[in-house]
Formats: C-alpha cells, sequence, structure tokens
C-alpha cells in the first residue's frame, strides 16, 4: 500500500497544476448563467410589446408554469423593474387557471408537453406565450428563446403575438433570428 | 484568529466590494437586448434529470418551506424528512438516525455549499443549534446510499444544504429570534447575511451566533442521579460561511466553533457541567472548465484544520480526561463532465487526500506509539445515465485505496421513469462506511463495513395540486462498525460486529395551490429480524431498534389568511421507543424501558411586511402541549435518555433589503 500512495502522491499535484494552467487560460469575462440571462430577455421583451387591453390588475404580472429556476431569476433580476408604471409581479403557476392574470407566462422546457392547454388559454386571455424549446415558435408559440453556440437567441410568431391581441415594435423583429 | 475578529474583518471587505458591486451589477440589469444578445452564457448539462427522474430517493426543502416553519437550525428541518429522527451519543451530542439506523457516526454526509462538514476523527456530525436554519437557501437531501459519487461518508444518506447566496439574494438580511421557555431564556440566535454579484464576481458572507439552553427539565442518569439542565446544558455557536466566485474560481470558507456544556459524558452526571468542542476552518476552491460544450472539468483542492470533540483541562479536575487532537486534511480532486449527447452523460473523476492528526497533549496514538498518526485515501468513480425512451439508466461505481484498511470497491445501478403523471424509480447500491482515524487507531485491523441496499419509489401526480409518492426500501449492513467504551483501559474501542439493517417504507402525500399548502408524510421500518448487532437490539422487541421509532408520521398545513400572513400548524408523532434508562453496576444489568408514543404540536405565523416593507415578523409556539420527548442513546452504552425541550415560545424579525 506504501508504493501505491508513493506513485500516486504525485497525483494530488495534478489539480494544483490545472489551476496554475488555468490563470493563464483565455477568462471569457461576463459569461452568466443562463436562466439569468433568460430572465433579463423576458423583462427587455415587455420593452417593445404592448397589450391591447388595459388590464385591471395593479401590478404586471409575469408568470412561470411550475416550478423551475426560471422563477427565481426572474424574482432576482426583475422583482422591482416596472412595466408602464406598473410593478412587476412573478408567479410560479401549478395549474392552467391563474394564466388568465398574467401579461406574459413562460413555459419552461421540461412542461412544455402541456404547451398546447397552455396556448390555448393564454390566447384568449391577452397573454404572450414564451417558450425555450427547440421549433416552438413554428408550434405556435409567441416568442422563443433558443441558444445558438454560446450565446441566446430568439424568434418571434407575429402571428401569434397578433392573435393574441399584442402589438409588436419594430425593433423587436429586428433583432430576432427568426421571424414566423 | 477569533471569528468575531474575522467578522469585523470581513465587514470591511463588503464595504469595499459592494463599492465595486453596484456599478458593475447595475450595468448587467439594466442591459438592453441588443447587448444581451452578445452576453456568453454557461453550459448547461445537457442530461439534467428532474426530481421525479433522478437516480436516487430525494426531499428537497426550500428557504421558503424554511422560513414558513419557523426552524430555528437544521435539525427543526430534518425532522420533517421522513426516516430521519435525531439520537443522542456521548458527552450530549446530538446526531442523526437515518430509517431505523445510527448514522450519526460516518454515515450520514453533510455538505455545506459542497464542503464535508463531518469532523475526521470519528466522522460524526454534531447537530443542534449550529447550522442556522435561516441562513439556508435549499437542502436536497438523499434518504439512501450515496457513496458511488460521495464517497465513505455516505452510506446511508446525503444532506446537501446549500446557504443563501448573491445567485438569489442581492442585498443584506438581518435575523435575529429569541425563544423561551416557561421561566427561562430558551435561545437568541443572530443571523447576518450579505451577498451580491456581478458579471465578473459574485461574494456572498453568512455570520451566525447561537446561544442557547437544552431544556429546562431534569436530566436523569442511569443511576438515578439528576440535575437541572436549566443552568447546565448551554450550547454556543459562531459559524461564519464565505462564498467567492471571481472569473470562474468559486472560493468556499467555513468557519465554526461550536461548544455543547454537559454534565454528563458517557455515564454517570459529573459534579459540574464541561464543555466538548468543535473547532474547525474549512476551504475549498474549484474551477469549472469548459473545453467545449460536451466536455468540462472542474479541479477542487481543500483544507480542513480541526479540533473535534475538544475539551482542555481548564477545570483543573480529573473527573472529564482532557481531549484535544487538531486533524489537518489536505484534499484535491478532479471531476470530469462528458456530455456525449442529450441522451447520455458521464461523470467521472478521483480525489486523494491527507489527513494528520496531532494530539496536542502529547498522548500518543496506540496504533504506532507515536504522537500523531497520518491517513492517506485515494479514490476513483465514474457514473453514467443514459435515457432512452423506454426509461433513464444509471450505473455508477467508486473504488476507494486507503494507507490504513482494505481497499473498497462500491457498484450502483438504478432505473427511472417518469410519465406524465408517474414516475417509478428502482435503485441498487452498495455503499461503505471508511473507518475514521479514531476507528482504525482503536484497532487497526478494522474494515470498511458495506451496505446494500435495494429501493423502489412510485410517484404520482393525483391532480394539478396534489402528489403523492410512496418508497420501499431494504437495507442490509455487513461488518458494522460499532463504537463501545472500554471501562479496563478506559479509551474508546471499535469493531466490525456483524450484520444490521432495516427494511421498510416511506410516502409523502403533497398539497400546493396558490396561496396554502400542505404535507403529511409517514415512514415505518423493522429491522426484520436481520440484525445480529447487540448493540443496537432492543431484547423486547426484535423488530426495532434502541431509540428510533417504527411509526413516524409529519405533517403541516400552511394557511395564509391573507397575502401577508400565514399561520403553520405542524404535528411530529413518534411510535413507541426504546431507550437504556437505567444500569444495575453490581449485576452489569440494563434496563430497557418502553418510551410510549408520543406527539409534538407547534404553531407557527409568519407575516410578510405588514409593519415594514423589509420586515417579516414570525411567531410561534413549539410544542404546545408539553409533551415529554426524550432524546435516546441509539446503541447499548450508558448515556440516560436526555429530556427534550418544553413548551417554548419563539419570536423571529427578519429585515432584509437589496442592492439596487
Amino acid at each position: 500500500m506504501r508504493t501505491f500512495f508513493k506513485y500516486l502522491w504525485p497525483l494530488i499535484c495534478f489539480p494544483a497544476s490545472i489551476f496554475a494552467i488555468s490563470v493563464f487560460y483565455p477568462v471569457k469575462g461576463g459569461e452568466m448563467k443562463e436562466s439569468t440571462v433568460k430572465a433579463m430577455f423576458i423583462y427587455n421583451f415587455t420593452k417593445y410589446l404592448e397589450w391591447d387591453k388595459e388590464s385591471a390588475e395593479e401590478k404586471f404580472v409575469i408568470g412561470v408554469y411550475r416550478y423551475s429556476d426560471m422563477a427565481d431569476e426572474l424574482m432576482l433580476n426583475c422583482n422591482q423593474k416596472k412595466v408602464n408604471d406598473k410593478p412587476i409581479e412573478i408567479v410560479t403557476l401549478s395549474n392552467y387557471q391563474a394564466i388568465s392574470k398574467c401579461k406574459i407566462i413562460f413555459v419552461p422546457a421540461k412542461y412544455i408537453n402541456d404547451f398546447t392547454q397552455i396556448k390555448n388559454i393564454a390566447e384568449k386571455n391577452n397573454v404572450v406565450v414564451i417558450t425555450e424549446s427547440e421549433g416552438m415558435c413554428k408550434k405556435g408559440s409567441c416568442i422563443n428563446i433558443i441558444r445558438q453556440e454560446k450565446n441566446l437567441r430568439f424568434e418571434i410568431n407575429i402571428k401569434e403575438l397578433t392573435d393574441a391581441g399584442v402589438k409588436i415594435y419594430e425593433q423587436l423583429k429586428k433583432l430576432a433570428t427568426t421571424v414566423y | 484568529m477569533k471569528i468575531t475578529k474575522l467578522i469585523g474583518v470581513c465587514c470591511f471587505v463588503i464595504a469595499f466590494l459592494n463599492v465595486q458591486a453596484q456599478t458593475d451589477t447595475a450595468s448587467f440589469n439594466e442591459m438592453s437586448l441588443e447587448q444581451l444578445l452578445n452576453v456568453e452564457v454557461s453550459v448547461a448539462s445537457s442530461t439534467n434529470l428532474n426530481n421525479r427522474e433522478t437516480p436516487g430517493i430525494v426531499s428537497v426543502i426550500t428557504a421558503e418551506e424554511i422560513e414558513a416553519m419557523n426552524a430555528t437550525d437544521i435539525t427543526d428541518v430534518l425532522k420533517r424528512i421522513p426516516g430521519m429522527e435525531l439520537g443522542c451519543d456521548v458527552e450530549g451530542v446530538l446526531g442523526l438516525g437515518i430509517r431505523g439506523n445510527w448514522a450519526h457516526e460516518g454515515k450520514v454526509l453533510l455538505l455545506i455549499n459542497g464542503i464535508e462538514m463531518n469532523e475526521s476523527l470519528y466522522a460524526t456530525l454534531p447537530l443542534e443549534h449550529n447550522y442556522p436554519a435561516d441562513m439556508i437557501e435549499k437542502i436536497e437531501i438523499i434518504r439512501g446510499p450515496g457513496s458511488a459519487m460521495y464517497g465513505g461518508a455516505a452510506a446511508y444518506a446525503v444532506i446537501d444544504v446549500r446557504l443563501k447566496s448573491a445567485n438569489k439574494q442581492r442585498g443584506v438580511i438581518a435575523n435575529s429570534s429569541i425563544s423561551a421557555f416557561k421561566n427561562a431564556l430558551a435561545s437568541q440566535v443572530n443571523n447576518i447575511y450579505v451577498g451580491n454579484k456581478t458579471s465578473n464576481y459574485s461574494y456572498s458572507i453568512i455570520a451566525n451566533r447561537t446561544t442557547a439552553i437544552r431544556g429546562k427539565r431534569y436530566f436523569t442518569d442511569v443511576y438515578g442521579n439528576a440535575y437541572d439542565m436549566a443552568k447546565e446544558s448551554d450550547i454556543k455557536n459562531n459559524l461564519m460561511a464565505i462564498n467567492l466566485n471571481v472569473r470562474g474560481y468559486n472560493i468556499d470558507v467555513v468557519l465554526y466553533d461550536y461548544n455543547i456544556f454537559s454534565r454528563v459524558g458517557y455515564d454517570a452526571i459529573f459534579s459540574q457541567a464541561y464543555y466538548t468542542g468543535f473547532k474547525a476552518g474549512h476551504a475549498k476552491i474549484s474551477k469549472k472548465i469548459e473545453l467545449n460544450e460536451k466536455f468540462s472539468f472542474t479541479p477542487t483542492i481543500g483544507y480542513k484544520n480541526e479540533k473535534p470533540w475538544n475539551f482542555n483541562d481548564d477545570y483543573d479536575t480529573e473527573e472529564y480526561e482532557p481531549f484535544d487532537i487538531t486533524v489537518r486534511e489536505w484534499k484535491s480532486g478532479i471531476s470530469f463532465t462528458y456530455g456525449l449527447s442529450k441522451k447520455f452523460n458521464l461523470v467521472f473523476g478521483g480525489e486523494m487526500s491527507n489527513e494528520k492528526a496531532v494530539d496536542n497533549n502529547g498522548e500518543i496514538f496506540s496504533s504506532n506509539n507515536k504522537t500523531s498518526v497520518t491517513n492517506n485515501n485515494a479514490a476513483i468513480y465514474a457514473q453514467g445515465v443514459l435515457k432512452t425512451n423506454l426509461a433513464n439508466f444509471t450505473i455508477g461505481c467508486r473504488a476507494n485505496f486507503n494507507s490504513i484498511y482494505e481497499n473498497t470497491f462500491v457498484p450502483r445501478i438504478g432505473l427511472t421513469k417518469a410519465w406524465e403523471k408517474f414516475h417509478l424509480k428502482a435503485l441498487l447500491s452498495q455503499a461503505y462506511r471508511a473507518p475514521s482515524i479514531q476507528n482504525t487507531d482503536a484497532n487497526t485491523s478494522i474494515q470498511p463495513e458495506k451496505s446494500l441496499t435495494a429501493e423502489v419509489e412510485i410517484g404520482a401526480q393525483l391532480t394539478n395540486n396534489l402528489s403523492i409518492s410512496v418508497n420501499g426500501f431494504d437495507m442490509l449492513t455487513t461488518k458494522t462498525i460499532v463504537y463501545s467504551y472500554d471501562d479496563v483501559d478506559d479509551d474508546d474501542y471499535y469493531l466490525n460486529a456483524g450484520k444490521s439493517g432495516t427494511r421498510g417504507f416511506e410516502t409523502e402525500l403533497k398539497f400546493k395551490n396558490k396561496a396554502n399548502y400542505f404535507g403529511i408524510a409517514y415512514s415505518f421500518y423493522s429491522t426484520g429480524k436481520q440484525s445480529t448487532v447487540e448493540n443496537y437490539m432492543v431484547p423486547q422487541n426484535a423488530d426495532m431498534q434502541l431509540a428510533f421509532p417504527a411509526h413516524k408520521i409529519y405533517g403541516y398545513v400552511n394557511i395564509s389568511l391573507n397575502s401577508k400572513l400565514h399561520v403553520q400548524p405542524q404535528l411530529e408523532f413518534k411510535g413507541p421507543r426504546y431507550g437504556i434508562t437505567s444500569y444495575n453496576e453490581e449485576t452489569d444489568e440494563r434496563y430497557y424501558q418502553k418510551i410510549n408514543a408520543m406527539a409534538v404540536c407547534n404553531i407557527m405565523i409568519n407575516s410578510k411586511a405588514m409593519l415594514a416593507k423589509n420586515l417579516n415578523i414570525a411567531f410561534g409556539v413549539k410544542n404546545i402541549f408539553n409533551a415529554n420527548d426524550v432524546l435516546i442513546q441509539p446503541y447499548y452504552d450508558l448515556h440516560a435518555p436526555i429530556p427534550g425541550k418544553s413548551r417554548e415560545a419563539i419570536l423571529k424579525l427578519t429585515y432584509h433589503f437589496n442592492f439596487k
């Protein structure tokens, strides 16, 4: 056993060497958690959208369908912000009923199987559906955030946004990678 | 350095860092959509499994739930977990039992921000008032073996605690609670958190100071002598946790100075209370390096300096033996993650450690007749997860090599599947308990104990609001390492005693809608008469083990009276238990007493921002009906049961504000 450790001990230096090398490894400053940046995307979308119906709610409600870390990120990054002078409220929805109270509903990838029911309710209630799964804009999502290499991009579906009673500013169309 | 001085130094650091942080945070939060499109994001694991699919029986408790339950320390939270129960070790130290098995000594792993908290001399995990609940962001508990990934202290369970951090909270939280028994102050807990995050770095600093007494009842030893615990059962704790992330380097530091004052060591009460101290400093640095979207690796280096079970003879007495050993440990490791595709993910790596224990009083270790001992350990591990349409398959293993005890290999396999409304898990895991420094010193031929655990879980999402899960388990441990006290040599003694283990089931029903929620958990175990270890046996009942109830129920209902006021009644029911309550020295006979079933009821009231925008006030009464709970020693030594806490009123104030 002593021999074993005699030969293996140099290995303890291996992680130390990696650290030493990593000092010179080019660190790309500004690399953020994906969900943090998505939360900021969602907040920024509100600057380019205009809801037809004036809501009676005192708050601008952004819903996250079922639990995901996106709710935490939105809470952390957007809770103190305002949209049209209304304070943002972040809610986690455990069922379909509360969707109608939201202005935006985010559907995490892991719950995408429930998308059709969510979309049907959202469309009738002037709610923008945002997803994060490949190909969802084609399938009826208003805005779909996708990853390309190390950056996030988004695609928009004008017909779905119009059907939901939401106006889109031209600038948003220009920033989107694909417009359906 | 004294922890209080360290807190002072940190305040200056916080002030400095915060000035820097204000600018950077503001810039990120105010980025336009065009700017956000240029921000690079870190790679997420491509085969992340959610809790319904993860290959383990898992409980998760969030900060919101901890706040609503008005918990004081981590033991209040762990009571809610099916199959978990507190027991009493020597010197009044409390530890955990898992599924009816004593796990305190080397079989349950506690991680705080990824740092292993089990002390190195005996691998124990002292609980009660040393980890403040209000500073916890999330606890993930694997209620089952975790050795294949987590090593030799995770044979029965893993408790992974994430403290509040700048990822969730950018600002300051000041939290203070006071509680009282009738005519006696029970506890004072003060916590402060400061954290902030920018695009280049983040930091969080937590400081805690706790003073408490264990109760105000009378403790009666096995010889019938008693003393008033209100005067001599203090617990004092200072804890500081720092997390710093700079340019991808993640640095965690945890420091604590935890002292329990007790008039009982092993059996008879002493003439006065003595302290048992646990002092430790842990530091860990790691950095995740992503070579591409599929392959990343994380080197880690950790250092620990601790004095566990410490008592120095400040009292000039002969009735309590001084014990002053310092353990220094260097640990390094490297972990690789390879996501071949969205269907397959492989984690593998290795770690090495060097522990050195030095007796500061110049006493010699019996294993080598020197005043210090060294233990070297190395391990390699791997785990692959394959997602298919049929099910998710997990296969993993760990090989451990040690300079003192024999090499060990533990494999595990798992199958999980989640449908829309249901999920199924079937797991078979081998695990090991690594003998600690004092185990190998007391018995140089001691071997790692091994456990084989089979688990099956079925869960169902009954409605959008209601879910249920049921899991069955069968745990069999061979070469069980047991502790004993050698009266002749007046020293600790350890041996591989034989087979032990339990089988049983646990079930949880949970409901949650927007405003209200409730949960109820029931757990059951039986030895199945498979145990041959006398230390844990109950002579009157072969189906049970000492200290732990076969039946346990924990239920709570959180009712929102309005958006700012919540009430949470809680109920903890324990079935009958057995403990050694008296001892006849002449005949060497122990008396095993049946402790009747009992229930503890609590009520907690939480108000959020009622009096002031950023101020939360919580009030509650624990043990409303003043039930006589006890904390029992789960093996056949002679520490009589410690009386539980009587009715206790608690008031907690939490003030928080976020940095702009």
